[in-house]
């Protein structure tokens, strides 16, 4: 009998204890509990849906979505009456992305949220518009666009990384560091970004800036509060940003492999990196713009500015191929040693697309070896910790209603992040189509253009051009008509002093220069080159004012036929600008353009 | 005093279990230190999902070795004969040791799920952790079979190693240590066939940690019983004619 009663005894207590487990924190005891919440448009619940709330899955839940905010999140959330109800069944909804390392020009805000990335770290842009993004990041209304946060103007040498963009660069000294950043920060910057970047990773040579420079630049950056991040690209670079106190680093280093000293120092540091794993890809030969134009979820809403930056190229892309492994190896070894990974694509830079190739990088972070939900992570409760965005990365009650649903399971299969379902900003739904989705191509035959254009039969249009334009040191003039045997005639001075020299000449498709005119319809450029180079390089310059152009090298000495259905980066609808030019050893040259005609 | 013989076959049970706690104590807590390390400090974030396989890893356990092992040495040791000629029907000899296996699973289920509430994060409602425990408990009947039949069929020393060399990749090809999704294509396939991976599914389905197909992970179970129940009443007829 004793022993009966023992074992009753013993059952009756592993019975207590169940009863006393912890139940799910009282989450639905919020807005629903106190009835449909005020404030105009009816309250969304995602029922049944996988909520991924930035740290934990939370299966068969609700997602109530009201007033901009999260109201409630999770198993026992009481649909109040009158929500738009959306089925969740068989979907999983995200915190919306974070992009942690992005430059946001054009519509650029746009093209990231209709892809699910409602905010962006920008890591170097003119600070203009801060006031505005700065007010409308702290606004719960309905928008069209990702919130902003930008570190402004960066901080690099005369003539470093960032000078080569066509706009003036403020740059730091290590005596006025703390000016420097003071003005920065008075003129809205977020963060201060430091380049440290000698080219090279990169088979060139820059000015960078001095490590006491640097150091000074840290310092004031934390003596302000604010952080201060690093772009590097070598590792002696990333070892002196963290000796320099840097809070983290925005690309992995690519000359060497993360090894055992500088996962220590990071350690040590406490320091985060943001791989731009897409953003090295293309630059390492891995272009994403094929698999990305034909994606089967993306492919189709990507805009002509998305297509555009995907259509271009790094210059020498394919013979860093061989580096690429060593990369994922590093990423992988970083994540195993617990270095905090933040997903950043570096968009819009060459290959790369603004929203789209964040879904890539999550691609690329699980390929090195994170599990989806640590990808996951590091697009959303990682950047919100590390940069201090409390109401972003996250899907818990009182959160900003920025949500991505997407169909399938991305925490097994990652690749289901690009396929969106819906996107929430603010709580409210966004429009998942490009405002002016691009214009199919016509088929040249399918649209009478005429005769082919001869370019050269409109002196009035061709202008010499370098990266004077830029600053650069480089010139070139057009030699006049009567010495010209035949042809165009170039002549210039390439001159070192900007980051990739160049000179040449430019036809313009307007009278107006670079004004946009619609040439669709076109097939392919014709032309033939005479001049001691080995290739010359052709650019486009298209769609928006101040994109990246597209370009091709060609050969000299023979007829060469660019086909436009394998330029995707060029938009014809707005062509501006077509561009030869000599590029690489400084030195003087001299060619002709004999043939140049558009069909 | 207690004249029923199954129970009495429950307070020898519960006796040799309490007597030896060298034996009970480790059989209890290896499944759950091993859900303390791989669902706890190695998987954070994966703490409800592992909670449900690790303890199936650890009923299933607990079911195949009172049975399997503990039936092959009471074999050996004649107990089994000397039970066999007492007055004590068959069914009460089942009875007590199922006692003590089912004991074992209910006692692993409610240790891991303490850990993890404590330590894991893991927030259920109460139905759900009383659901979690019943299906478990319950779910490690077939296995008490599974048991009985390798017990009464295999050579007392031979016994624990192959108890082992079933045990340790059925769990895993089950995806009860990384979850089938992750496995490659082929044992993702072999991972539907086999019965743990059933019986998982059913706790991740009452946790609300993955919908599960009750008709089909209850039709595998059922026919996994039926064989382990046919492959008993063969080995106890075996045993009838052998021991002489």
């Amino acid at each position: 009998m004793k022993t009966l009663l023992s074992i009753a005894a013993l059952v009756a207590v592993l019975l207590l204890t169940l009863l006393l487990l912890p139940g799910p924190a009282p989450e639905s005891g919020g807005a629903a509990a106190r009835g449909t919440p005020t404030g105009g448009a009816p309250p969304t619940a995602i029922t049944n849906v996988r909520l991924f709330d930035g740290e934990q899955v939370i299966e068969q839940a609700t997602l109530l979505l009201a007033d901009g905010r999260v109201q409630a999140a999770g198993r026992d959330v009481a649909v109040p009456a009158g929500a738009q109800v959306v089925d969740g069944r068989g979907r999983t909804a995200l915190p919306g992305l974070v992009d942690a390392h992005v430059h946001v020009f054009g519509p650029a805000r746009e093209d990231a949220l209709r892809f699910g990335v409602t905010t962006l770290l920008d890591m170097f842009r003119p600070p203009t518009d801060a006031a505005e993004y700065r007010a409308e990041r702290a606004s719960l209304a309905p928008t069209a666009r990702a919130d902003l946060f930008s570190a402004g103007y960066l901080a690099t040498a005369p003539g470093g990384h960032g000078t080569q963009y066509g706009f003036p660069v403020p740059t730091p000294t290590t005596a006025d560091a703390d000016d420097w950043v003071a003005a920065r920060l008075a003129e809205g910057s977020d963060y201060i970004k430091i380049v440290i970047e000698d080219g090279a990773s990169w088979g060139g040579e820059l000015p960078t800036l001095a490590p006491d420079t640097v150091r000074a630049l840290v310092r004031a950056a934390h003596a302000r509060g604010v952080l201060a991040v690093a772009h590097v690209s070598t590792r002696a670079a990333a070892l002196l940003a963290l000796e320099a106190g840097a809070d983290g680093l925005m690309h992995l280093f690519v000359d060497a492999p993360a090894d055992a000293q500088f996962i220590a120092a990071a350690r040590e540091a406490g320091a985060w990196v943001v791989p731009t794993a897409a953003v090295l890809a293309a630059s390492h030969g891995h272009a994403a713009a094929a698999p990305l134009h034909d994606h089967p979820e993306l492919g189709a809403r990507l805009s002509v500015t998305q297509r555009q930056s995907l259509g271009q190229a790094f210059p020498g892309a394919a013979a860093r191929r061989p580096r690429w492994p060593m990369i994922m190896d590093s990423v992988r070894a970083l994540h195993e040693a617990g270095v905090p990974l933040l997903a950043g694509s570096d968009a819009p830079n060459p290959g790369t697309a603004q929203g789209a190739s964040l879904h890539e990088e999550l691609a690329w972070l699980v390929a090195a070896g994170l599990a989806p939900q640590a990808a996951l992570r590091a697009a959303t409760a990682v950047p919100a910790a590390v940069f201090g965005l409390a109401e972003r990365g996250c899907l818990k009650a009182g959160c900003r209603a920025d949500v991505l649903l997407v169909d399938g399971n991305p925490l097994d299969d990652i690749g289901a992040t690009t396929r969106i379902a819906a996107v929430w900003k603010n709580g409210h739904a966004v429009a998942l189509e490009p405002a002016a989705a691009p214009a199919p191509r016509t088929p040249a035959a399918a649209r009478d253009v005429g005769p082919p254009l001869e370019l050269l039969a409109q002196p009035g249009r061709w202008m010499a051009a370098s990266d004077q334009y830029q600053q650069g040191q480089s010139s070139a003039r057009l030699v006049p008509a009567e010495a010209a045997d035949g042809g165009l005639v170039v002549a210039g001075t390439l001159r070192t002093g900007f980051a990739f020299p160049y000179a040449g000449a430019m036809w313009n498709a307007s009278e107006v220069p670079m004004q946009a005119t619609d040439l669709s319809g076109r097939s392919a450029l014709e032309l033939e080159l005479a001049g001691a180079a080995a290739s010359y390089r052709v650019m486009f310059f298209s769609g928006e004012q101040g994109a990246q152009p597209t370009w091709r090298d060609v050969p000299a000495g023979q007829l060469v036929r660019l086909e436009f259905a394998e330029l995707p980066g060029v938009d014809l609808a707005r062509l501006r600008a077509i561009g030869v030019f000599v590029s690489g050893q400084p030195g003087d040259f001299e060619f002709a353009i004999r043939e140049a005609r558009l069909h | 005093m207690i004249a029923n013989p199954a129970l009495r076959l429950v307070e020898a049970q519960w006796l040799n279990l309490v007597r030896t706690p060298a034996y009970t104590l480790p059989t209890l807590l290896f499944p759950v230190m091993f859900y303390g390390f791989f669902g706890l400090v190695m998987l954070p974030g994966q703490s409800l999902p592992l909670l449900c396989t690790f303890a199936t890893f650890g009923v299933m356990g607990a079911a195949l070795f009172s049975f399997g092992v503990g039936i092959a040495l009471e074999r050996a040791q004649g107990w089994l004969l000397l039970l066999r000629a007492s007055p004590a029907p068959v069914y009460a000899v089942i009875v007590g040791k199922a006692f003590g296996a089912l004991l074992f699973a209910l006692a692993i289920v409610v240790m891991m799920s303490a850990l993890a509430g404590a330590f894991g994060g893991v927030r259920l409602h109460t139905h759900q952790w009383l659901a979690l425990a019943a299906v478990l408990t319950v779910g490690a009947l077939p296995f008490c079979l599974m048991g009985l039949a390798l017990g009464l069929w295999l050579e007392p020393k031979a016994a624990p190693a192959v108890v082992n060399i079933l045990y340790l990749p059925l769990g895993f090809l089950s995806g009860l240590w990384i979850p089938a999704s992750q496995f490659p294509p082929l044992l993702q396939d072999l991972a539907g066939w086999l019965p743990p991976y059933h019986l998982a599914a059913l706790a991740l389905d009452v946790t609300g940690a993955r919908p599960a197909d009750w008709p089909v992970a209850l039709a595998h179970l059922g026919v996994f019983t039926l064989a382990c129940g046919a492959a008993t009443v063969i080995g106890w007829r075996r045993l009838d004619g052998a021991q002489r």
